[in-house]
């Protein structure tokens, strides 16, 4: 009975993909954006989700080859049980470290502007604890969480920063293409860096009834998660200009702050908005959870992942309380996700395909 | 029946342990919302001996690290930056007044008077906290309206790189604070009671809102402020503030080119400032039209700049000014309804904007030498080549390679309600 209730509908992957990829990132977007493209930012955003749908593509050919299966399961029958296995090992690692890093920055912006007198291992340990509930629910669980957080997330989110736009000057966008091919490789890493999350589609679109669906379904969450991050960086560079956005550390939370609502019955929105962005970043970590306790769960061969989500409480601690400053953290990104994670999305499951294709693993009698 | 009240108990335990929330709360009453904040350069002579001791001790400790020859090269270094003050490290460099309002005061939740504290410090986080030395509630900036800066303050270039930073980074302050320059010290503007029995804060924030019906009154934020700041890398205007015994005039701007305050504009060039940099959003033009002034009353205007020509490396720019409103103003026995009539005075206004305007553009090109007149901002927007090849020497290409003609085109278009 369990086995036939893990399954998600094509909306709860929507749902999935769009929350996963909106995370901790979004504050400071537009600061790695600035610095890497200058007033080509909004281009390159777009160019980003034009190349993550192709790479979506390639993630969704894999796994519709083992329809049923996830990666960790099928990833056996490609390389081998051994080689499978150090795989499923490696992708821990980075879950476990991206999730570490996720709760850290988490706790830092919560530290320094809503809970000031509470320590901050406090707070990341409450939001890891948080996500074990959610976790041990299973995928169904995750599923449900998104498509349920979705709409409470967006609608407020945009409807808070709209206000902005009546001091916003948008020929602080100009000029636009303007040395652009001499940016496009400094900032594509940046691009890289805050679509990464797709590549969970690995793990979930093997929990669909029909994987091909996801073609469509998670192509709409990359849209819309595009169309939501070109948003963000025309009005964080349209409100400061590309100077001062490059010299604040939270370019959208700034924004958010200097958003004025005379009259209305609260004055400043930030706490608001970042009451939002938790469950924002909160989202993230279950995907994220969820698919380091299956990988578990794959690696030992037992039946269920629920037993693993607490187990792997103290590790995401530790991982998140690695870096000493918040210089390191802000240099986390780029060592975890755009060297190792850029791999481990990017490139394995290129080869996986490239293999099975070669030895015609998987079931492709419809596909050419 | 044990274990029945035993899970009761532990229930009851884990509430109030774990409901028990807002152990850190503040109640209103021990919030004290700073309401402006005045910051000045400290006078050299006084120095309060508290609090200091605290600094002495961070700076034994330094020495004793790093040995003499360190300090050597730090008093070298900091006889570079301001030749003719050689002030040891622990000299204030900052006096900062805080304003609060007296609650104590109030009376049905008005709040009239306020109290100002002083304190002197080298930083501004040591001022804040010097200041609970002698403050009994917490300061809350949440609702920080007004921001002064003191003269002495901005004519060093440190200390305005400094302030700007402060501002910025601390956490506690938001961007929508107004900033202003104070025409001698901040604190001179905390001792005006404003005679319109309101709080100075709230007084100066009307008058700022005033902007949109008059040009000559610059409303500056301190979002804009930085942006400005930060984009030209040292160049800004700020709203100058004059107190009076009971009342405030805000008039004229302060010019800073990096990061120093060297000149000031009167209201005529604020005037040409706000219409040059397309910020003016409504005002008064003058002219005069056979012994009488004719006032045009405009609630729109705009300005647009257009690259003309290239001719080796000199520049020819164009400042289109469109701008209309009513003229609401004249004399009996006269008529104002005939066209040619209003066409001979919108001839005569638009005169009026173009000398304006070719005056200050004149002045910012040879007197001041500093672009504030949004030249650059236009070229690295709409003609990026031409950005990248004048900026190797701005200041030099700004100063006699670029000319500027101002054209003007106003219309009016109501007359009032007389003919």
């Amino acid at each position: 009975m369990i086995k036939d209730n893990d399954i998600i509908s094509p909306y709860q992957i929507t749902a999935i993909t769009i929350m996963t990829l909106i995370g901790v990132g979004i504050f400071s977007l537009p600061r790695e954006l600035a610095e890497a493209a200058g007033t080509n930012s909004v281009i390159m955003v777009l160019i980003g989700g034009i190349l993550s749908l192709f790479v979506m593509g390639i993630l969704v050919t894999l796994n519709c080859r083992f329809p049923g299966k996830a990666l960790p399961a099928y990833s056996g029958e490609i390389i081998g049980k051994v080689p499978a296995k150090v795989l499923t090992f490696i992708y821990i690692i980075y879950f476990t470290a991206f999730i570490g890093y996720e709760a850290r920055v988490m706790g830092e912006a919560v530290k320094l502007f809503l809970l000031s007198n509470t320590p901050p291992e406090v707070i990341i340990l409450s939001i890891i604890l948080a996500c074990t509930y959610a976790v041990r629910g299973g995928v169904e669980c995750i599923g449900r969480a998104m498509e349920v957080f979705f709409p409470f997330l967006f609608i407020p989110m945009i409807l808070i920063m709209l206000p902005g736009i009546t001091d916003a000057d948008f020929s602080n966008l100009l000029p636009v293409f303007y040395g652009l091919p001499s940016k496009f490789f400094k900032a594509l890493p940046v691009m890289a860096l805050s679509f990464s999350g797709y590549g969970l589609l690995l793990f979930y679109v093997g929990f669909m009834k029909k994987p091909k669906k996801a073609y469509i379904y998670a192509s709409v969450g990359i849209a819309i998660v595009t169309v939501f991050y070109m948003l963000i960086v025309v009005l964080c560079l349209s409100m400061f200009g590309v100077k001062v956005v490059e010299g604040m550390i939270w370019p959208l939370l700034s924004y958010v702050r200097s958003v004025n609502l005379p009259g209305l019955f609260i004055e400043r929105l930030d706490g608001v908005m970042l009451g939002i962005w938790v469950f924002a970043v909160y989202t993230t970590m279950i995907s994220f959870y969820f698919a380091l306790t299956y990988s578990l769960s794959c690696l030992l061969g037992t039946k269920e992942q629920k037993q693993f989500a607490l187990i792997m409480v103290p590790f995401i601690y530790l991982a998140s309380v690695l870096p000493q400053n918040f210089a390191q953290v802000d240099k986390v990104p780029v060592y975890l996700i755009q060297y190792f994670g850029s791999v481990l999305i990017f490139i394995v499951p290129l080869l996986l395909l490239i293999i099975a294709w070669i030895r015609k693993k998987g079931g492709s009698k419809n596909e050419g | 029946m044990k274990v029945k009240r035993l899970v009761i108990l532990s229930i009851i335990v884990a509430f109030t342990l774990l409901l028990t929330a807002c152990w850190d709360l503040l109640e209103i009453e021990n919030r004290s919302f700073v309401l402006s904040i005045g910051i000045d350069k400290a006078d050299k002579k006084e120095s309060e001996d508290e609090g200091l001791d605290l600094e002495n001790e961070g700076s034994e400790s330094d020495e004793t690290k790093s040995g003499g020859k360190e300090e050597e090269a730090k008093s070298k270094d900091k006889g570079k930056s301001d030749s003719n003050e050689k002030e040891s490290d622990e000299e204030n460099k900052y006096k900062i007044t805080f304003v609060n309002p007296d609650t104590a005061e109030s009376e049905e939740g008005k709040v009239l008077d306020f109290m100002t504290y002083d304190t002197e410090a080298i930083s501004y986080s040591t001022g804040a906290i010097k200041l609970l030395q002698r403050f009994s509630k917490a300061h809350n900036f949440e609702h920080t309206k007004v921001i002064f800066l003191g003269r002495s303050l901005l004519e060093d270039g440190e200390l305005v790189k400094n302030t700007v930073d402060i501002l910025g980074r601390w956490r506690h302050l938001h961007s929508s604070m107004l900033m202003y320059m104070a025409v001698d010290k901040a604190g001179d503007i905390f001792k005006v009671k404003p005679k319109s029995k309101t709080l100075l804060s709230n007084y100066i924030e009307g008058i700022a809102e005033h902007n949109k019906e008059a040009a000559r009154i610059v409303k500056v934020t301190f979002k804009d402020f930085a942006k400005q700041i930060i984009t030209s890398e040292g160049h800004a205007a700020l709203p100058i503030l004059i107190p009076c015994k009971d009342e405030v005039e805000s008039t004229g701007m302060g010019i800073i080119k990096d990061y120093k305050l060297i000149g000031e504009l009167d209201e005529k060039e604020t005037i040409a400032y706000m219409w040059c940099n397309g910020k003016a959003k409504g005002g008064v033009i003058e002219c005069r039209c056979s012994n009488c002034a004719v006032p045009l009353i405009y609630r729109y205007f705009k300005r647009k700049i257009k690259l003309d020509k290239i001719e080796g490396s000199t520049v020819y720019l164009t400042f289109e000014m469109v701008t209309d409103g009513a003229i609401e103003e004249y004399t009996l026995g006269k008529k104002l309804l005939e066209n040619k009539k209003l066409k001979d005075i919108e001839e005569k206004l638009e005169k009026v904007v173009i000398e304006d305007s070719t005056a200050l553009i004149k002045k910012m090109q040879q007197e001041y030498k500093v672009d504030l007149i949004g030249v650059k901002e236009y070229l690295s927007k709409y003609h990026p080549r031409l950005h990248k090849k004048v900026s190797e020497d701005y200041d030099d290409f700004f100063q006699n390679d670029l000319k500027i003609k101002v054209e003007a085109k106003v219309k009016v278009r109501r007359i009032g309600k007389t003919v």
